[in-house]
């Protein structure tokens, strides 16, 4: 059996032709267009993907290991990034006190599972910087008890040395609580 | 060369009919119906934490009606569903306020407008006291069942219309 492969002279030469590989040629232009403008949002779904993991624990883990992870974590967040979520979280401001947060969190709680839901991304116009809104959910068993947590946060991102870095944790508040008075 | 086919058994015939392919088209628009119905109009939802009780009980399934508000507005007294960031986590309160209202709570009782309203289906009156709040257009008031927690504890307030997706079905 013999099998001839037409040239692309052939090709543009047919009816079909004429049509198909333009179309074919756009299609790929547009793709790769799609493909290079999602190259930060995927960078950053990425990023938040490596810091779940890193964050959620499956069993009891040595000290060093503990050391690792929460030197690790800290490499994610901006040098003075604020940590601002509300009760039972304590504000923190900057690496040194999300390390030391994330590590006694570590000591206590045996396992630890985060869920992120929901995610909406933003991308600035500059691309150098975006905001992500999310549901998270903690899941954490120690001392006896499960602690469940569900809160809306939104996420503020820079992008600094290629590297998407997180600038910023607050609360999105969709139902949004009566202040109390405050006395003149 | 006779026109009778041959019998089909009897458990054959009620798994895939007399004819596979209409069988299949069926069970694939049936299937997209179903999964639309489920995600559109009655979404399960499982009740997780405390806040409703004695209403909704943690744990429990429900089927929440994404469709009871395209015909009419939300009341006083519904349960509605809000969403969160997205659809996937929502929240599940008693809507108590309508836009325009004044709301307070004083010494665990609820005040509309400046006049004290019975909740039969409050657990725990608590000692929830609460500045007052007018509620903007657009806007409606929140609250869970269990007053038995603090307030500060306790996600309430107002809630963008836009947020409120439905009503608890079943």
């Amino acid at each position: 059996m013999i099998v001839n492969i037409p040239s692309l002279s052939g090709i543009l030469a047919s009816r079909w032709g004429r049509i198909a590989v333009p179309a074919a040629a756009v299609l790929l232009v547009g793709l790769l267009i799609v493909f290079w403008r999602g190259r930060d949002a995927r960078a950053i779904h990425r990023r938040l993907d490596e810091l779940r993991e890193l964050v959620s624990k499956d069993g009891e883990e040595k000290p060093l290991a503990q050391l690792a992870q929460t030197r690790e974590v800290i490499e994610y967040f901006t040098p003075d990034a604020p940590i601002i979520v509300g009760s039972p979280l304590p504000a923190l401001q900057g690496r040194q006190e999300i390390a030391a947060l994330f590590h006694q969190a570590r000591a206590v709680f045996r396992t630890i599972d985060v869920k992120i839901r929901d995610r909406a991304l933003q991308i600035a116009a500059d691309k150098l910087g975006a905001t992500m809104d999310m549901t998270a959910e903690v899941v954490a068993e120690g001392l006896g008890e499960t602690v469940r947590e569900v809160r809306e946060i939104r996420t503020n991102w820079v992008k600094q040395d290629g590297d998407w870095l997180i600038s910023e944790v607050s609360n999105v508040e969709t139902i949004r609580k009566p202040q109390p008075a405050t006395t003149p | 060369m006779s026109n009778k086919s041959a019998p089909v058994h009897p458990v054959r015939r009620f798994l895939i009919g007399s004819n596979i392919r209409r069988t299949l088209a069926r069970a694939v628009v049936l299937g997209l119906l179903t999964a639309f119905i489920l995600r559109y109009v009655w979404l399960p939802v499982r009740v997780r934490g405390v806040s409703m009780e004695p209403t909704f009980h943690d744990g429990a399934f429900h089927i929440a009606n994404l469709a009871a508000f395209r015909f009419r507005a939300p009341a006083r007294g519904d349960i509605v569903v809000i969403a969160m960031t997205g659809r996937r986590a929502l929240y599940l309160k008693r809507l108590i306020g309508l836009p325009g209202d004044r709301i307070e709570f004083a010494g665990g009782a609820l005040y509309l407008n400046g006049a004290r309203v019975e909740e039969p289906y409050v657990r725990g009156s608590g000692d929830w006291t609460i500045p007052e709040v007018v509620v903007g257009p657009n806007e409606y008031y929140v609250a869970g069942d269990n007053r038995s927690i603090p307030w500060e504890q306790h996600t309430l307030g107002t809630v963008d219309r836009g947020k409120i997706l439905g009503t608890i079905l079943l």
